[in-house]
């Protein structure tokens, strides 16, 4: 006997299919039904049978060892169209059931009593049924047939309890996993925020991509316009995957040419089912199964690739890849700031170069200029001055030119001088402006060649302590001299000690004392001003 | 000064591009004691060393256009003049990626010419 049509009918499938129960292992709930079935109606065999477009298969079962039959050895099948119940009082002499396979031979069932599993909207997933090797005259009684379709009610009660509980779970992990990403993506921020190197900026955030998604291997390329070349710059792969750090064909990688389409993204689920592709070789290669790769256009115009590969099937969510479109963003940005910070710092260091050749041939005219002058100590100083200042702007270059610290701009101009080891030097660190850095160089100068001229470092046991401290909203600086003779106050005003009186900033705030133990002075200006760029 | 005077003193290979600081460096260099001999640029003063033999000590800037610069000319003589003393000097200080050799002087510009001579003295002494 065919199988009745309605078996294959699409809805009833798609129905079936939706419950997503077939092939799922035994629950106690299933089975207690079957086995109040087989109670009920008195038989040896009851089955819960979902009937699908190629075989039946049982998801609870008394009395019987197979797991599922073809369609051709099931009697469900005809039950799927009756009203109420199907029954077969002797299965041998029915014309619907008397060459069943498991009516000819072993087992040699003989009576069938199958109620239908419908859905609330109509469609027929399959059978509660109970069956005897014996053919039963009469069937079943009232109170039997009454329980076995109530029972095939409870069968789908149970069929929606199991399709609520998945979609709540999978409900609470798209959240877990939102909640997952969400913290991936801020932890992509602070690490590419701290990044120092465009290297470093890749594999951390393909990293933090990578672990988030449970993928094997996370990256960026860049495209070459007119090559057709993929160069890999870095990436993050699981452990026992490689990296892919290199040049690849686009054909070669299964990418076409960005420009050529509107494609931004190729996202494949299971490049297994894909053979003879360029993609499909991808598999063979690299052990890639499932790939999304996202397009970018950076600032410069230049097309990135950020990839992302699995090495099983991946069902990649909307989220998904939105959560790799804003990682990818995220690193390009970041990689334009790295940029920009390197060229700067190119910048930065020609001008500096050009700024200390400058000072270097202002020099060499001074001296050739100056050569006929027989009084060299004027000569000398301004040289030494000139100096002062270019060691001003080797600390500058280090901070971009912006800011220095005191205790850089301390140490960069005694230790010019030669008296650092004479020299105790304490103070905060503290961040000035430039044109700070500048006069306190040229007054650190001052004060160290008077030091040296006349004041406690002229005899082998004089000693300077420079201290600076923060009182209130001004910069203090003490220069002390010790162990060294007299200090007198100079009788004629020279530049030097003009630089002096200018203080820290150009606006005085000096108090100088010349004292029997050695020259002091305390210079002080507002904090504001000091750090002024 | 004499020209038996001149045989006996120390010659210094100045490379620089910029012409006054190659001037001061060659008139620092002569007011020292030492013979400069002044060579604008590194292919300049690579056909110098292969003409001369007497050359003591290059005092070379760094950053020099056309052809090599002075740390490439530095790693240069290392390798075909081994003997010869090296100074060198630029705006910014080279940092060990640059490949500035651990055996070289360097200054930083603008240099103070006492320290200068005080280097070239010490290398003519150590090796008479």
């Amino acid at each position: 006997m065919l199988t009745p049509d309605y078996v294959f009918d699409p809805q009833r499938l798609a129905a079936l299919l939706a419950y997503n129960i077939l092939d799922t292992s035994a629950e106690q709930g299933f089975d207690d039904i079957a086995s109040l079935a087989a109670q009920l109606c008195a038989t040896p065999i009851a089955l819960v049978s979902f009937v699908a477009g190629n075989r039946q298969w049982f998801k609870a079962r008394v009395g019987s060892d197979l797991c599922e039959t073809d369609l051709g050895s099931s009697v469900c099948a005809h039950a799927l169209e009756e009203p109420g119940l199907l029954i077969i009082e002797d299965l041998s002499t029915d014309p619907r059931s008397q060459d069943n396979p498991l009516v000819c031979e072993p087992p040699h069932i003989r009576f069938y009593a199958g109620a239908p599993l419908r859905t609330s909207e109509g469609d027929v997933l399959g059978s509660l049924c109970a069956i005897d090797t014996e053919p039963r005259v009469g069937g079943l009684t009232v109170a039997q047939c009454d329980g076995l379709k109530k029972l095939a009610r409870q069968v789908m009660t149970q069929l929606e309890l199991r399709r609520a509980l998945r979609e709540r779970d999978y409900h609470l992990s798209q959240a877990g996993l939102a909640g997952k990403r969400r913290t991936a993506l801020v932890a992509i921020g602070d690490i590419l925020r701290a990044a120092a190197s465009r290297s470093e900026a890749i594999e951390q955030s393909a990293k933090i991509v990578g672990e988030c998604l449970d993928l094997s291997r996370v990256g960026l390329g860049w495209i070459d316009d007119t090559e057709h070349i993929l160069d890999i710059e870095n990436d993050w792969s699981a452990d026992g995957s490689e990296s892919l750090v290199g040049q690849f064909e686009l054909a070669e990688i299964g990418e076409s040419h960005p420009a050529s389409g509107s494609t931004t993204r190729t996202v494949v689920r299971d490049l297994a089912a894909s053979p003879g592709t360029p993609l499909h070789h991808l598999l063979s290669r690299f052990h890639i199964r499932a790939l999304a790769n996202i397009h970018f256009r950076d600032r410069r115009g230049r097309n990135a690739l950020f990839f992302s590969h699995s090495e099983s099937v991946r069902d990649w969510s909307v989220e998904d890849i939105t959560f790799l479109r804003n990682a990818g963003d995220r690193l390009l940005e970041a990689l334009a700031r790295l940029e920009a910070e390197e060229t700067q710092n190119t910048l930065n260091l020609e001008l500096s170069h050009r700024l200390k050749n400058t000072l270097a041939t202002v020099q060499a005219i001074a001296r050739q200029t100056l050569s006929s002058v027989p009084d060299r100590e004027p000569v000398e100083a301004f040289i030494l001055r000139l100096q002062a200042l270019s060691h001003a702007h080797d600390v500058l270059l280090q901070k971009r030119w912006s800011s220095a610290d005191v205790n850089d701009i301390v140490t960069s101009v005694l230790g010019a001088c030669g008296v650092l080891s004479r020299i105790s030097i304490d103070g905060p660190t503290l961040k000035i402006g430039s044109r700070a850095t500048l006069s306190l160089s040229l007054l650190l100068h001052e004060l160290s060649t008077n030091a040296m001229k006349h004041g406690a470092l002229t005899s082998g046991t004089g000693h300077v302590n420079v201290v600076w401290r923060i009182a209130e909203k001004d910069l203090v600086l003490e220069w002390r001299e010790s162990g060294g003779p007299p200090a007198n106050e100079p009788t004629s005003r020279g530049f030097g000690s003009k630089l002096i009186k200018m203080g820290m900033i150009g606006t005085g705030g000096v108090s100088a004392r010349y004292l029997s133990t050695g020259f002091e002075a305390d210079f002080v200006a507002p904090l504001s001003q000091v750090q002024r760029a | 000064m004499q020209s038996s005077d001149k045989d006996e003193r120390p010659v210094v290979l100045i490379v620089e591009d910029e012409p006054i600081l190659r001037m001061a460096a060659a008139d620092m260099v002569e007011t020292a004691g030492f013979e400069p001999v002044e060579a604008a640029d590194a292919t300049q003063a690579v056909e110098i060393l292969e003409t001369r033999m007497d050359i003591r000590i290059v005092f070379t800037d760094i950053k020099m256009p056309r052809g090599i610069d002075g740390l490439k000319l530095a790693a240069l003589i290392r390798d075909r003049w081994p003997p010869i003393h090296i100074i060198v000097t630029s705006g910014n200080k080279p940092g060990p990626v640059d490949g500035l050799p651990t055996r070289e002087v360097f200054f930083s510009k603008p240099y103070v010419e006492s320290e200068v001579v005080l280097a070239m003295r010490n290398f003519v002494s150590l090796s008479c």
